[in-house]
């Protein structure tokens, strides 16, 4: 069933185009993760959903119904905010029972909600404390009860885990996963971390320079990234240009000699332009001088933990990067072939 | 993220703030500039107006501004590097006690030094019973040193705060820095530290100096018949002579200076208004005095600083409390109890008693419609838009308006002869809510602005409507901004007496005015009197000097 549904909207900010004709679908049960760079506009999205800015243009469709106008107030959607907005006039109980209170409840009904809440986010003795007396991860997990107690229909995170430190942040992100899957509504998580992403979220829409680059599953957004510019930002900086030589199987010729890609997405035909990224696991050493193997020299080689970076001289000024179980020590030559695998193909945009 | 311009709401929410400004600010002094213009234009000005006297009175105010300024920042840097630079014991009963002169009305800072060292003052008193003397030996009421004392106690709080908070919080990292690099540290203190310090030291000098400029109450008080300023010129043409074309001209002149004096210091920055009382103070910087030189230094500075902030008001006190009798003096309250009487040779209508309920309703009303104003404007102004800023700079003209000017213009723009005498006394409440606007919105603005819209949103995802959010959120967060708003406010009013000299009627006077009028009667008991009066209104403000303190100090507890 379509619960959530935003269609075609538009919104500037101070004259630049910030969303452009953004639409998606968000079933029940389902998490959304909206990905992007810092100024992609996910936050907005975010406030107009939630009814706290309007779109120039567009719906936003709640089971049918049209609640584009509708004052946030009356949405029944939580959101999580990134620096957490508690309120800090108030103690940790009284935030969060701050949406049960607006909702009408009576103090008896109140109190064992925020009880639970408190426990569900394990920070039962914290209810009398002052907002301001909290940790980053407590107040993280205030803000996240206070966006739950009042059982709401929608729940949007804006970057909830954006303030935390490297350490607690993967700590607290398995525990909101376990959290999300056990509330039984749609989220909408925004953050511009793929780690985090690729975590909580069921279904990643990408979105950069105001529109929805690529919308799927994590693992088919990881390994097949829409666009050259997709590909980087999912850190796969090994690019290159060149153009088709041989359609099938294809054979790309670039500056640094010709290239195989099992790339199966598109139908390319012989000399169209075309950009190539190769992923940092597609090197196989060749230890006897095959004749296609390309050769190259280590330039710096570091020890990032379970692998090392290798930075590789292709020729031509081309400097790639891959992830190799060995160390090499650099200026050493090495001759290696490019799975065609781990090679993926894109027609030039002009 | 900043609030989004919406002129139509802004505008609504502003409009009255704006018509109020309009009618109780813009067009009396626009009738003031009238009627003087109008007076040149029929050449009566030449025989109106005795340049000649205009000319020394500007030319005696700005010298007695100069002095007391100088004499300012001989006492008043000192004590502001004792407050940003050592710990000490007893240091925050002296920051507090140093606040006092802060809101101490005028007419009881005269009370005071009056009864420190005037003909009936303490030091007199004593000296003639020491030497068997029949006259009063010391006779500096009514001399230049009399202002200038009173200035100098006034305005050293003023260093103090600002320059003293600015020390404060300059981070001595620098100066460390400064000496590893191989700087001596005069080197360090004068190229590193004093740089840093001197916008702060230029602005209280110029808030000094503008304060100092517009002194009313102290010079018509504690000068005397022979000192005259611009503004006790203008009370004076005004209200003796009722010579209104020189009055204008006076008080134009007037409002060109402070106008002046307003905008460098806005250009400056406003640290000077950014936090009206003196702020807690960062201990880090802090350390007891270790040399000679420094035990010295500091011991000297506050043996000053009491003797310059303790003895005026200790003087009142007692003089208050002792009473004159043929067999000498004792302790009575027999003083505060003739406030209840009505004496036939009064100067007024009603018993002094009821002068003071008159300055208790009308500081509760203005307090009122200054919170009120300011809180509707601190909403309307909150986005950042070109009219909201203009509207913003408009308000803090009547920072730049010398109360006699506001005095004047009130009295020229509403008086409509006899008939007027019902409502008429209404204005004095209009008037102190226009001088503690920009106290009161620079108290809850940038509180407001504070909050961050986040919050706002927050209460709305969570269900709560815009009018919920004012009552839920923006109020609980600010109504200890606003305490300390209706504090300066009710105080303000209290012991404004420059706007409230031309406004006030012999049946419904205020206290500073009556304190103003008994301390030129003749009789001790008058003058008990008067001292009595200055007493309460003292308490008052050590009240709300404590109260004003203590909400500063969750304040800064909260933030720490």
């Amino acid at each position: 069933m379509k619960t959530l549904v935003v269609e075609n909207i538009v919104k500037h900010y101070d004259n630049q185009l910030l969303l452009d004709d953004i639409s998606f679908e968000v079933q029940q049960d389902e998490s959304v993760c909206l990905l992007g760079p810092s100024g992609s506009g996910k936050s907005t999205l975010l406030r107009i959903i939630a009814g706290l800015e309007q779109p120039e243009s567009g719906r936003v469709v709640w089971k049918d119904e049209d609640i584009t106008d509708k004052p946030p107030h009356q949405r029944k959607f939580s959101l999580m905010f990134q620096d957490y907005a508690l309120f800090p006039h108030l103690m940790v109980r009284e935030n969060i029972a701050f949406g049960l209170r607006m909702r009408g409840k009576i103090m008896n009904e109140i109190n064992p909600i925020v009880d639970r809440s408190l426990a569900m986010v394990r920070m039962e003795s914290f209810g009398q404390r002052r907002v301001s007396a909290l940790s980053g991860g407590e107040q993280q997990r205030v803000a996240l009860a206070r966006a739950l107690a009042p059982q709401p229909e929608l729940l949007m995170l804006d970057e909830p885990l954006g303030a935390l430190d490297r350490a607690l942040r993967e700590h607290l992100m398995s525990e909101l996963r376990a959290l999300l899957k056990e509330v039984d509504i749609p989220v909408i998580y925004v953050t511009h971390d793929q780690q985090e992403a690729f975590n909580i979220a069921d279904r990643i829409l990408v979105l950069h320079d105001s529109r929805i680059l690529q919308s799927g599953k994590p693992s088919e957004v990881y390994t097949r990234p829409a666009s050259p510019w997709l590909a980087e930002f999912f850190g796969f900086d090994n690019q290159i240009e060149g153009k088709v030589s041989k359609e099938s199987p294809l054979l790309i010729d670039t500056p640094i000699g010709e290239i195989h890609s099992n790339c199966t997405a598109n139908k390319f035909s012989t000399n169209d332009k075309v950009v190539l990224v190769v992923k940092p696991d597609a090197l196989r050493l060749q230890l006897d001088g095959e004749s296609e193997a390309f050769s190259g020299e280590v330039l710096d080689c570091i020890f990032s933990g379970g692998y090392y970076k290798m930075m590789v001289d292709m020729g031509d000024a081309v400097k790639f990067e891959f992830e190799l179980d060995k160390e090499f020590p650099p200026g050493q030559k090495i001759n290696f072939t490019l799975d065609p695998e781990s090679v993926i193909c894109y027609r030039k945009s002009q | 993220m900043i609030q989004k311009s919406n002129w139509k709401r802004d505008l609504s929410i502003l409009a009255v703030p704006l018509i109020f400004l309009i009618i109780f600010y813009l067009l009396p002094l626009a009738e003031i500039a009238r009627v003087t213009i109008s007076r040149i234009k029929l050449n009566e000005i030449g025989r109106a107006v005795n340049w000649q006297m205009v000319f020394s009175a500007f030319s005696f105010t700005f010298y007695q501004a100069t002095l007391s300024t100088l004499l300012t920042i001989g006492i008043g840097l000192p004590a502001a590097w004792l407050f940003g630079r050592f710990k000490f014991k007893g240091k925050n009963a002296l920051r507090i006690a140093s606040t006092l002169p802060f809101i101490l009305p005028t007419v009881v800072v005269a009370a005071g030094f009056s009864a420190l060292i005037g003909p009936r003052g303490w030091i007199n008193v004593l000296l003639m019973q020491l030497m068997g003397l029949t006259v009063p030996p010391i006779r500096i009421m009514n001399s230049l040193l009399a202002i200038l004392l009173a200035h100098v106690f006034y305005n050293t709080s003023i260093m103090i705060r600002v320059v003293g908070a600015a020390l404060a919080q300059f981070d001595q990292r620098m100066e460390d820095a400064a000496r590893t690099l191989g700087a001596s540290s005069w080197q360090a203190f004068f190229k590193v530290t004093f740089p840093n310090l001197l916008p702060s030291i230029l602005s209280s000098v110029l808030l000094v100096f503008l304060f100092d400029f517009t002194s009313f109450g102290v010079i018509l008080m504690l000068g005397g018949p022979q000192f005259s300023t611009l503004e006790v010129e203008i009370y004076i043409q005004t209200v003796q002579f009722l010579n209104l074309p020189l009055a204008g001209a006076l008080s134009l002149i007037q409002l060109l200076f402070t106008m002046l004096m307003t905008l460098m210091l806005m250009r400056l920055g406003d640290s000077a208004f950014a936090d009206p009382i003196m702020p807690r103070m960062q201990e880090e910087n802090m350390r007891s005095p270790r040399s000679t030189w420094e035990k010295t230094f500091t011991t000297g500075i506050i043996a000053i600083l009491l003797l310059l902030l303790v003895s005026p008001v200790a003087a009142l006190v007692f003089k208050s409390l002792l009473v004159e009798g043929s067999q000498g003096s004792e302790l009575s309250m027999r003083y505060f109890l003739e406030l209840f009487s009505n004496r036939r040779q009064s100067y007024f209508y009603v018993p002094p008693f009821q002068a003071l309920l008159n300055s208790l309703r009308f500081a509760f009303v203005s307090s009122l419609v200054s919170l009120f104003l300011g809180l509707l404007l601190s909403y309307g102004l909150r986005a950042n838009s070109r009219f909201n800023r203009w509207v913003e700079w408009l308000m803090m003209f009547p920072l730049g308006t010398s109360a006699v000017t506001l005095g004047l213009g009130f009295f020229i723009f509403f008086f409509r002869g006899t008939g007027s005498a019902r409502w008429y006394p209404w204005l004095i409440p209009m008037a102190h809510s226009l001088i503690s606007l920009p106290f009161v919105l620079r108290v809850v603005q940038p509180v407001l602005r504070s909050i961050p819209v986040n919050i706002h949103w927050a209460a709305a995802t969570l269900g709560a409507s815009p009018l919920g959010i004012i009552r839920r959120v923006d109020l609980p967060i600010l109504w200890r901004s606003f305490m300390t708003a209706a504090l300066y406010a009710f105080t303000i009013s209290l012991g404004e007496f420059g706007a409230t000299s031309f406004l006030s009627r012999p049946d419904l006077p205020t206290i500073p005015v009556a304190i103003f009028r008994y301390l030129g009667l003749p009789g001790s008991i008058n003058y008990g009197q008067a001292m009595a009066m200055a007493v309460i209104i003292l308490v008052v403000c050590v009240i709300s000097m404590l109260a004003l303190d203590q909400l500063q100090y969750q304040t800064f507890r909260d933030k720490a």
